[in-house]
């Protein structure tokens, strides 16, 4: 029995291993190509750098984060210090819902609702709006815990002494700072990603100027490897190893950065 | 004798169904100690919990009957947060908030409008002094408050209740968390703050109310059982129940 | 007053973002109804056939059969799997690992959670893809390749999930067994028990991932509108017809409905699998808190 298992657990840590570091070194090198940071991708992406795909990555992650976080945080306020039990567990099972909803199912509905329906068409606007509907529910989910996890002593106490529901809130924001931060990385981190619902209703495979306008479409990092893999040769291969080797390590420093701060907390 | 801060008429208070108080009637007189007995479950903190409406942010509570803060109906009262700064409470568990020990104390300040350096200054050291913790943090205030010591958080936490400045202090059995050392210290303390304050203060121990008290409530499974001065019902108890919690049956 | 108006302010806009986010759940299964109508309304009990030409010229044809069937084998298998190996190691994790093993392992699949699955794509293709051929199958993306795949995606999660389960298995109840003098297989059948209701939750939501996976498919299954007979076929799962046609496909066609239906599809999947997952969790869950 216990060999049987540990023999499985090794052969899970070896696989899983190589698929990390497999994936990770087979990109690392070209890191330091000239201009791979800072020059737009030629000759069908076969030489040049990922400097578009970057800036749009950056770009999409920043709308995602100045429009689900506000929303996230005030919904998850109104859940967990404001809405009458019954409403609050409500919407706590739509959120848990709504995060089992596949990724791919956001896309379209963001393609029929955001990019035709209002007309934003496909652009950085409707992939940043599908993400954020994506993200609101998962942040929400993640944030809650926290909220709640505060010691109902900490409420009341502040309640006693003449603090009105903005300040008491206010109290236990800051005592669950640390965990609103940690699923704040994992929110951005889940978005940054996800590739489904931006291909439907944001990406292009190639433009040749950055997104000037909310209404322009924007390339991206997860968008740019699907796009290499299946539609060009093995000339470009390296560009779509060296992007994804890009992408595991940004998600391993925001895993690393969420065990930190989660490390802190404890102190 | 002094003037009555609370006079309490015919009180019910019910969880969802479940009456934790029945027809309580009660006055509680200013500047004195008043303790509040009984057993676990009986209903003590449910009923100091009225007193500043704390219980309003529980799901399913009511009430029927009267609470009379200096003659006014306090259900009655529009600003909550003005009357709760009057009546404030000290709760079981020490609940220092996750900032400073300076800004601890000046919370309750900056929340009622006080926001000057020089003021606020003033008014932490005097509440600091006044709970007798001034000396020990002193130099430390900029330092998180959850540092001190279970027994320094309390006092904090009363040094926070006391520079809002209340009339009225209640306190839901503030030493049962802390060493008898910690405890000595709160009990004169508090002693100290009645010749300026109303003190309410739950606890189950009778050698506390017994040291402390003014006046003695006793509570049995959510009724008034018995209750006046500390030294009158210590020394002749007419209830068989607070007989039987004096020579330490119950409790 | 000022301070009235405050409070007022603050709690229309916190009730305001939940009705946002509750709206979003239904304008979600609202659009991708009505969008699929078209679809049900002219192709009718057509869409469940087997066969799917979206742009043949004269007679095209919407069938999802042979998808559905196929999304559904290849979440089958691959569920069996995850299940099996993630439970094993959460076991022995619990169970029988060193602290330093223990932390390690949970490290690095804490790490592969991260993995974007555009990324895992990529692996399969590149890497396993290549494998494949140098052993001899005809197709480098395959059923197999597939699975492969979505079990380096799903097994950190299944792990993780059962394991923090097992860990929530409190102490006495295991002395308990001990004390009564159970056998290790025992002891574990209790802890299992114990842990049903997460372990089920788990279970559900990996068979869940699974199903709505869209980027591994589009990359490694292949894309044959076949349905499955060996393990090296390659294969097109519903989400992969989706992925790969949705964005180009002209707004409001039939074909355009068609794919909603697929989305319809996929999602009522999701949330009747939710549904489930909690009437099962919640039940299994009155065996333990009584
Ligand atoms: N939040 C609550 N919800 C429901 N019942 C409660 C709640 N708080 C207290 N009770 C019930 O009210 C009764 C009195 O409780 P409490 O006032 O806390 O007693 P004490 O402080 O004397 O131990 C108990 O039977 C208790 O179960
Ligand atoms: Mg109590």
């Amino acid at each position: 029995m216990r060999w049987t298992l540990r023999i499985i657990s090794y052969g899970v840590f070896v696989v899983m291993l190589f698929v990390l570091v497999s994936i990770v070194v087979s990109g690392v090198p070209y890191f330091f190509r000239p201009g791979f940071f800072t020059a737009w991708p030629q000759r069908a992406m076969s030489e040049g750098g990922i400097f578009p795909m970057l800036i749009g990555s950056l770009m999409l992650m920043s709308l995602v984060f100045a429009i689900s976080v506000p929303v996230g945080l005030i919904g998850t306020i109104f859940l967990s210090e404001l809405a009458p039990r019954r409403i609050s567990m409500f919407l706590k099972s739509l959120a848990g819902t709504m995060n089992s909803v596949p990724s791919i199912v956001y896309g379209v509905f963001g393609l029929a609702f955001f990019s035709v329906k209002l007309g934003f068409g496909t652009s950085l606007l409707s992939a940043s709006l599908a993400l954020s509907t994506m993200s609101i529910p998962f942040f929400m989910n993640s944030a809650v815990e926290f909220l709640r996890a505060v010691p109902k002593e900490l409420r009341e106490g502040v309640i006693s002494l003449g603090a009105n529901k903005l300040q008491a809130t206010l109290m236990v924001l800051r005592a669950s700072k640390n965990g609103i931060l940690t699923s704040l990385m994992l929110t951005l981190g889940r978005a940054f990603s996800e590739t489904a619902p931006i291909l439907v209703t944001g990406a292009v495979f190639y433009s040749t100027k950055l997104p000037g306008k909310l209404t322009d479409p924007v390339m991206t990092l997860p968008t740019s490897i699907y796009a290499i893999v299946m539609n060009l040769g093995e000339r470009s291969q390296w560009m779509a190893k060296a992007m994804a080797s890009l992408m595991v390590l940004i998600m391993i420093a925001v895993y690393s950065l969420v065990q930190i701060t989660r490390r802190n907390k404890r102190e | 004798m002094s003037d009555v801060v609370f006079e309490i008429k015919d009180l019910y208070a019910f969880y969802d169904e479940h009456a934790a108080l029945q027809s309580i009637n009660l006055k509680i007189w200013e500047k004195r100690i008043t303790a509040i007995m009984g057993p676990s479950g009986c209903g003590k903190s449910t009923l100091l919990r009225c007193l500043n409406r704390l219980n309003d942010l529980i799901p399913g509570f009511s009430l029927k009957g009267q609470i009379l803060f200096r003659g006014q109906d306090i259900y009655q009262i529009k600003d909550l947060t003005e009357y709760r700064r009057r009546v404030t409470m000290v709760f079981q568990k020490p609940n220092p908030f996750p900032m400073s020990i300076f800004d601890n104390v000046a919370y309750g300040l900056r929340i009622h409008g006080i926001t000057k350096k020089s003021i606020l200054k003033d008014k932490v050291e005097q509440a600091l002094r006044m709970a007798a913790l001034w000396d020990e943090v002193k130099d430390k205030l900029k330092k998180p408050a959850v540092q001190l010591s279970g027994g320094q958080q309390q006092r904090l936490c009363i040094a926070r209740a006391l520079a809002v400045e209340p009339e009225v202090l209640l306190l839901d059995e503030p030493t049962s968390a802390l060493d008898p050392i910690a405890t000595t210290k709160i009990e004169r303390l508090l002693e100290e703050l009645a010749q300026q304050y109303t003190v309410v203060i739950v606890t189950h121990s009778m050698g506390q109310a017994l040291r402390i008290s003014d006046e003695v409530v006793f509570l049995y499974e959510g009724r008034l059982i018995e209750y006046g001065e500390t030294s009158t019902i210590a020394k002749t108890p007419k209830h068989e129940v607070t007989k039987q919690f004096l020579t330490g049956k119950i409790g | 007053m000022m301070r009235k108006t405050v409070s007022f302010i603050f709690v229309s806009l916190t009730s305001l973002a939940a009705v946002i986010v509750a709206a979003a759940l239904f304008a979600i299964v609202f659009f991708i109804f009505t969008e699929s109508i078209r679809a049900i309304k002219e192709v009718g009990f057509g869409l469940f056939s087997p066969n799917w030409y979206p742009v043949w010229e004269t007679d095209p044809e919407f069938g999802v059969g042979t998808m559905l069937l196929n999304s559904l084998i290849l979440t089958v298998w691959t569920s069996v799997w995850v299940w099996t190996i993630g439970l094993s190691v959460a076991i022995y994790l619990h169970k029988y690992a060193l602290n330093k093993e223990r932390e390690v392992l949970l490290r690095i699949l804490e790490y592969v959670s991260g993995i974007p699955s555009v990324v895992l794509g990529l692996f399969g293709v590149l890497i396993l893809g290549n494998w494949f051929l140098r052993l001899g199958a005809w197709s480098a993306q395959n059923f197999l390749n597939a699975s492969i795949v979505l079990s380096v995606l799903t097994l950190p999660f299944m792990t993780s999930l059962t394991f923090q389960s097992l860990e929530k298995v409190p102490r006495q109840l295991v002395e308990g067994a001990i004390a009564l003098g159970a056998k290790d297989l025992a002891v574990m059948w209790i802890e299992l028990r114990y842990a049903a209701p997460g372990i089920v939750n788990a279970m559900l939501s990996v068979f869940n991932r699974i199903f709505g996976e869209t980027m591994i498919v589009l990359m490694v299954a292949g894309g044959a509108n076949l349905l499955v007979r060996s393990l090296l076929d390659p294969v097109r799962p519903l989400t992969a017809t989706l992925g790969s046609e949705i964005g180009e496909v002209a707004v409001g066609s039939l074909h355009y409905s068609a794919l909603f239906f697929i989305a319809f599809l996929v999602l009522s999947g999701s949330l009747i699998l939710n549904l489930l997952t909690n009437r099962i969790t919640r039940k299994l869950e009155r065996w333990i808190k009584g």
